[in-house]
């Protein structure tokens, strides 16, 4: 009999300790009944997560993962962590193309929304079969078809994945039966647990192929929903970000701007110093030092900081100065000069060293100055003089004659002027070397217009953030806000926007309906939309009003603006550098830095605030038109009763299509109205007006001759402004925006209007002018106060309106659709027959 | 009791007769040869499956459904995936207004090429790595074979019990199907040819005793490592296909693209316009747009193509390089025969 050879080694077994002790292994208890070892039981578990458990999880599958990694890198990996490597890669990959298309957009919010995009996709994936799969499966067969498990190894699986091959034993009986109960299946069949596992297996692979079908589907579409529906979440904590850091730019103006200082070009302008110092100032160098010293500012500033350069470094005018390298070289040339005239110890006595030629000086004011020609005799003569009294007394100290005064005197000063050791060691210390004086002159103003440009990019930025004409700016962001809500506070339906999207004129006629609507409605249509409107306003108002630049104003940004500016003459002046041009260019009364980085602000807020109150003032107009005849006749009085009631009609009408349609174009190349040249002057009467609209007696009529533009009729245009622009608002506007906080700013814009519109000499044809001022009035003013034409401003955003619902209708009710049918099919999964001779409950 | 197995069949086979009109192409487990064609094949016949018979059995809930066929279903939201990515950036266009329109087709069609690129990208790049590992090691990880699969019988008359899947013969690193790669001897083959070629081929000598044995350690790891840099580069090569695909000059060509070949001459300068936009978005994307402002804009593109061929590159290197430990040591004289040894 040949030998059992397992027995033999169950009984010759070495003791092992095994390295770690696995979980549930009870190694002393398996060691001690090794004689009836038998394979260890399964160690694996179905996996229960909760929103508890998520933190764990995710650091769990995380760590799994970079084991998963480093293991296959070192090409130790099993199937399982080779397939977390796959979930790795797809990650890596996606965030790279958000990175990377994050580049190829240019405003924040897109940016953003790339990386939304890429977390959506990836949350779409995940969310899809949880919720259109999973959920209803459990309510309708009670068990999880996704249910993961943990096998012996720790590797997390899904239980249903392989058909073939299910671990049933992690399935306890009471669960099995459970779900049994849940699906009808019969109690007291036989074979139950099987029976049941069966239609559980049946319905887990149905489901697994339902979700292979409808991911394709779904992931794209819930993805793009997501994203619409984070884009507004986005928009807003994007904004409140930059909000933030612009505030805190305002704020901490000195110390941000430290990081705009430009500290290279400081550096290279040591370099040069350092490397020309005590040379002459030849152009080269010259240039060398402009051009660093201008860096950053644009090209007029530049030329007012090298004309003041020029004056600094005395390279127009030969002028000289006097300091003690000067008075050093005078000691020095005239000694030279009176080589062989005097000993050096006559010379000493003779001769007043350098302190006592500053002393001298300095009394008299010329040191350190630009000296005139008559300073420059008035020195010689004093220098001339103390060397007479030298000599006298130097000749009185030895008891004779000793120096000969006038020999002295004569080579010194009976001299051409080019030979006079005075005159040359003066001017040949013209400030054209670069001395340490005039370095460190060169590095004050350095240092104080780099203080300045950082300061003024630290304003730049903040003006960027807050107003720059780009999107997702906070002005951009608060119009953006207002503009979303026209449509509704107008009540322009779906079908309308719909119907009116391919074209502004369309948009145009259908807000002029609108506004007869709600301007003759009388149930406080009116009321509630200038209500409406008045609140979006004054919410943008009060987003916006720390930006005022007006003198009045003090607002933050024109505080600070005045700050930065005011601090660069008197940092000058403190240094004692005298720099007019540049002072005046950057802080003057006209076309100054200054006045561009405040009126930057001006007339982008001109802009949005024209546009408001010109949408105001229409609706203003439509309802005064409305109520023609129930309120008071100065509120119209433009249509006055000497006017025949044909050219009434005419105004009218002009002025309700340039309300809504008017641009700058219009108005000066096109805007005309076809007009009967000869009207019917005997009929005088009042226009009629029912629901808001004019009945027209004659207006749109046949005109004999056919209607033309009357252009040379320059009251038919005074009147059509006066009935928009300084008729008085309708009593209920007026009541309504009194209290408003922009109240005046209203009234302002009205004026602004006929001041700067109404009576330009040339506006809507020449000479036309409203109060026979006639102004030359500048056409980029003219379109800010002209502002934005409502329905330009309705056509943009209902367009934008329209491809969004288009959008989600398409595939918002795709996606619903694919929701429904991936449901229902789940009712007719897990059909099977009991089998025969079993009781049914 | 341990005795030896002889004698027995390894080729079980449970068919009964074949039934008429079906006759598989293998009778057991054959190994393929790694070319276009079989290639193609397996794809055609993978997505078909797929989309009809996989699918018919998945909604039945049918007993014989298993993991393969789970798997090959998981080509289906790719495919529609890629569809329907495409479909919502374009589909909604043509009801927007005019200049809506074309703005954001221009967006659409460029989303559209990306996703077409990040396709190709993904299932071409692969072979950036296996093709010179294969060359190197004599390892190809993609070579496919055919598995008869037999099912269990829907009722007693059912004799359609066989079909074929396609897997890949280092689908599994755990379970390769190492038996495939031997020889017949009955045949007057060499029986571990395959393996004596690797070893020859990595450096590991020929003749040896075991090659099997000795090389398969070491064809699993080559295995694990170049799948890793298969998976990984190819996700980054198809991210940088998405990258090209959004280059400002590929609009030269959306602007005539056309697949009409039957229309020559359109069909003919859309491929011209297609080569001359390849070239400069490539040249693009290398040199960043010209008003990029910061380092990753400028360099996003050069980071992009650069990652993607680095991973390739240091897969490749990675996956040949077998460390010392697994080779076999071919000197013959380990055991000093003239040495005193006690065996327990």
């Amino acid at each position: 009999m040949r030998p059992n050879l397992i027995q033999t080694y169950i009984n010759n077994m070495p003791q092992v300790t095994p390295d770690k002790k696995d979980r549930n292994l009870d190694i002393e208890y398996v060691l001690s009944n090794r004689t009836f070892i038998k394979p260890l039981k399964p160690k694996g578990e179905l996996v229960h997560s909760s929103i508890l458990s998520l933190p764990t999880d995710v650091s769990k599958r995380l760590a799994y993962d970079v084991k998963s990694l480093s293991k296959s890198i070192n090409g130790k990996a099993n199937d399982h962590e080779l397939g977390k490597v796959n979930d790795i890669g797809m990650k890596i990959g996606g965030l790279m193309i958000a990175a990377y298309l994050m580049t190829r957009k240019q405003a924040p919010m897109t940016k953003a929304m790339e990386l939304v995009g890429f977390a959506s996709f990836f949350a779409a994936m995940s969310i899809w079969p949880k919720l259109a799969i999973q959920l209803p499966a459990k309510i309708l067969h009670g068990f999880n078809v996704r249910q993961k498990y943990e096998d012996s190894f720790e590797r997390e699986k899904m239980f249903f994945q392989d058909p073939q091959y299910l671990p049933w034993d992690l399935y306890s009986d009471k669960k099995i039966n459970k779900i049994g109960d849940w699906m009808g299946v019969p109690k007291d069949m036989n074979n139950r647990r099987e029976f049941i596992q069966e239609k559980m297996r049946k319905i887990a692979v149905q489901n697994n192929t339902l979700w292979m079908w409808t991911a394709g589907f779904a992931t794209p579409i819930l993805s793009a929903l997501m994203c619409n529906a984070l884009e507004n979440p986005t928009k807003k904590f994007l904004g409140n970000l930059r909000a933030k850091k612009a505030e805190n730019l305002i704020a901490n103006v000195g110390n941000i701007s430290q990081k705009y200082e430009d500290k290279k070009s400081i550096q290279a302008l040591d370099k040069i110093i350092e490397a020309n110092n005590g040379k002459e100032l030849t152009p080269n160098l010259v240039t060398q030092i402009k051009d660093n010293l201008t860096t950053g500012f644009d090209g007029v500033t530049s030329a007012a900081i090298r004309e003041d350069l020029d004056e600094i470094l005395q390279l127009n005018n030969k002028k000289f100065s006097i300091n003690r390298d000067t008075l050093q070289r005078i000691v020095d040339y005239t000694s030279k000069t009176l080589e062989g005239t005097l000993s050096p110890e006559e010379f000493k006595g003779v001769i007043p060293d350098v302190d006592s030629l500053m002393d001298t000086l300095r009394g008299g004011g010329y040191l350190e100055k630009q000296l005139t020609d008559i300073d420059l005799k008035k020195v010689l003569g004093i220098i001339g003089t103390k060397i007479r009294k030298n000599i006298s007394t130097y000749n009185s100290s030895i008891n004779s004659s000793g120096i000969d005064e006038v020999a002295v005197i004569n080579k010194i000063f009976n001299v051409s002027m080019a030979d006079n050791p005075i005159i040359k060691a003066i001017t040949e210390d013209s400030s054209a070397k670069l001395t340490p004086t005039v370095s460190k002159t060169l590095r004050t103003i350095s240092g104080i217009l780099n203080d300045f440009r950082a300061k003024n990019a630290v304003l730049d930025e903040y003006i960027y953030l807050k107003a720059a004409a780009a999107p997702e700016t906070g002005v951009a962001n608060a119009w953006n806000e207002i503009m979303e809500s026209l449509p509704k506070l107008f009540k322009i339906s779906d079908r309308e926007i719909s119907d009116t999207r391919y074209d502004r004129k369309l948009v145009g006629k259908l807000l002029r309906t609108k506004m007869e609507q709600i301007a003759s409605s009388g149930d406080g249509d009116y009321d509630n939309l200038i209500k409406s409107l008045i609140e979006k306003i004054s919410q943008l108002d009060s987003k916006i009003k720390v930006l005022d630049t007006s003198s009045t104003s003090n607002a933050s940004y024109r505080s600070t603006v005045n700050s930065v500016f005011d601090l660069f003459p008197k940092l000058l002046d403190e240094n004692g550098i005298s720099m007019p041009n540049t002072v005046n260019r950057l802080n003057g009364s006209f076309g100054s830095l200054k006045n561009i980085q405040m009126s930057y602000v001006t007339n982008r807020l001109l802009g949005i605030r024209s546009s408001l109150y010109r949408l105001l003032n229409t609706l203003d107009f439509y309802k005064r038109i409305a109520d023609f005849g129930q309120v008071s006749g100065e509120h119209t009085a433009a249509l006055h009763s000497g006017m025949p009631r044909e050219v009434k009609e005419e105004v009218v009408e002009l002025a309700k299509k340039m309300s809504i349609e008017g641009t700058m174009s219009d108005f000066i190349t096109k805007f005309y109205e076809a007009r009967n040249p000869h009207p019917d002057l005997n009929d005088l009467s009042q226009i009629v007006v029912s629901d808001g609209k004019v009945i027209n007696k004659y207006f749109g009529k046949a005109v004999a001759g056919g209607a033309v533009d009357v252009p040379q009729d320059k009251n038919f245009f005074q009147e059509v402004v006066r009935l928009l622009y300084e008729n008085p608002l309708h009593p209920k506007t007026s009541e309504l925006v009194s209290s408003s906080v922009f109240a005046d700013e209203l009234v302002k814009y009205r004026n602004n209007f006929i001041n700067e519109i109404g009576d330009a000499f040339y506006f809507f044809k020449p000479n036309h002018v409203t109060r026979n001022t006639n102004r030359n009035a500048k056409s980029y003013k003219q379109f800010l106060i002209m502002g934005m034409a409502p329905d330009q401003m309705f056509s943009v955003t209902m367009k934008e309106m329209f491809n969004t619902r288009k959008w989600l209708k398409m595939f918002g009710g795709l996606g619903l659709g694919l929701l429904g049918v991936t449901v229902l099919s789940q009712f007719f999964f897990g059909k099977m027959e009991v089998p025969k001779g079993q009781k049914n409950d | 009791m341990i005795v030896p197995i002889n004698g027995i069949s390894s080729r079980i086979n449970f068919k009964n007769e074949e039934p008429e009109g079906k006759k598989l192409p293998y009778d057991n487990d054959t190994l393929l040869e790694n070319n276009f064609k079989n290639r193609t094949r397996i794809a055609y016949d993978k997505f078909t499956n797929a989309l009809s018979l996989y699918t018919a059995k998945g909604l039945k809930g049918d007993k014989n459904s298993n993991f393969y066929e789970f798997l090959t279903l998981g080509s289906i939201p790719y495919v529609i995936g890629s569809l329907m990515l495409m479909s919502v950036f374009n589909s909604a266009n043509k009801h927007f207004a005019p200049f809506a329109r074309s703005k954001a087709s221009a967006v659409g069609r460029r989303m559209a090429l990306g996703v077409l690129f990040y396709g190709i990208l993904k299932s071409f790049t692969k072979s950036f790595v296996n093709a010179p590992v294969k060359w190197i090691t004599g390892v190809d990880t993609e070579v496919p074979y055919a598995k008869v699969i037999y099912e269990l019988p829907d009722n007693i008359y059912d004799t359609d019990v066989t079909s074929i899947e396609y897997h890949k013969a280092y689908e599994s690193k755990e379970f390769p199907t190492w038996e495939l790669f031997y020889k017949s001897e009955a045949k007057g083959e060499v029986r571990n040819e395959y393996y004596d070629k690797i070893a020859k081929k990595i450096g590991c000598g020929e003749n040896l005793n075991d090659s099997d044995q000795e090389m398969k350690p070491i064809i699993k790891q080559i295995a694990i490592k170049t799948d890793m840099a298969k998976i990984l580069s190819s996700y980054l090569w198809a991210a940088a296909g998405v990258g090209y695909a959004f280059q400002t000059p590929w609009e030269d060509y959306l602007n005539v693209a056309t697949l009409k070949f039957w229309k020559f001459n359109k069909f003919k300068h859309s491929l011209k316009v297609f080569k001359d936009s390849a070239i400069k978005s490539a040249k693009e994307m290398y040199r960043g747009v010209d008003n990029a402002r910061g380092w990753w804009p400028k360099h996003a593109g050069k980071v992009m193509l650069g990652a993607a061929a680095l991973s390739s590159i240091l897969g490749v290197v990675n996956a040949v390089s077998i460390p010392k430990r697994l080779k076999p040591n071919t000197d013959h004289n380990v055991i000093d025969k003239n040495g005193k040894y006690v065996v327990n």
